[in-house]
């Protein structure tokens, strides 16, 4: 392969990607109804809460109906939807920056989640966090 | 002197661009197809990555391949019509069991699991291609074509067609072949069930050109219209950087590997299927399959 090749092979994945991007634009975001049905397949056993959704809807955090050792995560990233859950033993970390919640939790595919929220349900998230890293906590030191 | 073969991939490209770009336009026109800006980037980029690592270490892999055919090959075969058409078929059954490692031991896993990093099925999917395959044993599984006495140049040119054929095959644009040609060959449909995460199609339909080597192995599942494909990982990137991608299960081996307590655990990381921890807090295909069937069993009665 010689450097003609490589940088017009560069252009031609450039101007590709590009007419992808313009002829399927990628749906409007996250709904409730969007974030239960897609986590309920990553996780059939679960039983999701109401979701706490990002205002620019392309994250949430989502509480379990039916057991608050875990958390789930749902993100969409370009018109998918990728799925996480929070489990006792992760390791997770947040930080809040005016409206902005960051959490980490240590996945190497998911390097940070941002939330973007109104004060109310910016203290709602962390609550939520905060009560899950207790558990966890006792969990650990229980173990 | 090895034999001067040209090498089909590279010839291929401005064919695949054709074709991404026709699959683009039916896509929307008819809504059968979708595509993703970024996806499509990544998985176009992943492709021209894995050419240029091809490059770089063909010298390494060429060079081991012709000290086996010259220092231990059985036979000498020709570089004859029947001899290109062994080649091809014996490549393709190396392929299937490189591929099947590639699902059913982590090690392998590691390189193959960036072509599965996509949510999307379309054929830039096809391009999404390791960066990594040298740094695993698939290397070794045509060692024993070459053994036999055919020369590389021939085997690894097979190869090249092989992988061109797969291009194809990864879109919803084609629904079913003709009954006799999805009966030997690999086709968009069984592809489709080999991409999909569903749990009642996880590790099935490896093949590259010939779908008997899945029907004579078990491990062949038709695609379903009761239960359409879904793509992509049993956890899904939430990342389109390409190093990510290209990285993500190596990083996830290496941390295993340092928290294991016993050497036995460290191997299994690297060689137990995907999944596999040992006390159980992971799901292997398996695991989930089978509790799929539990929830369908429960769910009847």
């Amino acid at each position: 392969m010689d450097w003609l090749q490589l940088s017009s092979s560069l252009v031609a994945i450039v101007l590709l990607a590009w007419a992808a991007g313009k002829m399927f634009p990628a749906p409007s975001g996250l709904t409730p109804d969007r974030i239960r049905k897609n986590y309920k397949r990553y996780a059939p056993e679960a039983c999701p809460g109401n979701p706490i959704i990002s205002n620019d809807k392309q994250s949430s955090l989502l509480p379990m109906a039916n057991n608050s050792s875990d958390i789930g995560l749902v993100t969409q990233l370009g018109d998918r939807v990728v799925c996480r859950t929070l489990s006792s033993g992760a390791h997770i970390d947040w930080k809040t920056y005016g409206e902005t919640l960051k959490i980490r939790h240590g996945d190497f595919t998911q390097p940070a989640v941002a939330l973007i929220l109104s004060p109310d349900m910016l203290q709602e998230a962390v609550t939520l966090l905060s009560k899950f890293k207790a558990q966890t906590q006792r969990n650990s030191d229980a173990a | 002197m090895p034999l001067d073969l040209p090498k089909p991939t590279e010839w291929a490209v401005p064919l695949f661009v054709v074709l991404v770009l026709a699959e683009l336009f039916y896509g929307w026109k008819k809504g059968r197809v979708r595509y993703e800006g970024k996806d499509t980037f990544v998985s176009m980029f992943m492709g021209l990555g894995s050419t240029v690592v091809s490059a770089l270490s063909a010298t390494f892999v060429v060079t081991m391949a012709y000290w086996v055919w010259e220092n231990y090959r059985l036979f000498d075969f020709e570089a004859t019509l029947p001899v290109f058409i062994l080649a091809f078929v014996l490549d393709d059954f190396a392929y299937y069991w490189i591929h099947r490692f590639g699902h059913r031991m982590r090690w392998m896993w590691a390189a193959h699991v960036i072509h599965h990093s996509s949510q999307h099925y379309n054929l830039s999917t096809a391009l999404r291609q390791t960066w990594t395959g040298q740094l695993t044993p698939g290397i070794f599984f045509r060692w024993p074509i070459f053994l036999l006495g055919i020369e590389p140049a021939i085997v690894f040119f097979c190869a090249g067609l092989n992988l061109i054929y797969q291009f194809w095959i990864h879109t919803e644009a084609i629904d079913k072949c003709p009954r006799w040609f999805e009966a030997i060959f690999n086709t968009p449909s069984h592809h489709r069930v080999h991409h999909s995460n569903n749990p009642r199609y996880l590790d099935a339909n490896y093949a590259g050109v010939f779908i008997i080597w899945d029907k004579m192995f078990g491990s062949f599942i038709p695609e379903t219209k009761e239960d359409p494909c879904n793509y992509g990982l049993v956890t899904d990137l939430d990342t389109f950087n390409p190093i990510r991608v290209a990285t993500h299960e190596w990083v996830g081996i290496f941390k295993d590997i340092a928290s294991a307590k016993t050497w036995k655990d460290r191997i299994l990381f690297l060689v137990a299927p995907p999944g596999w921890t040992p006390d159980g807090s992971r799901m292997t295909s398996d695991m989930i399959r089978n509790a799929w069937l539990e929830r369908l069993k429960s769910n009847e009665t």
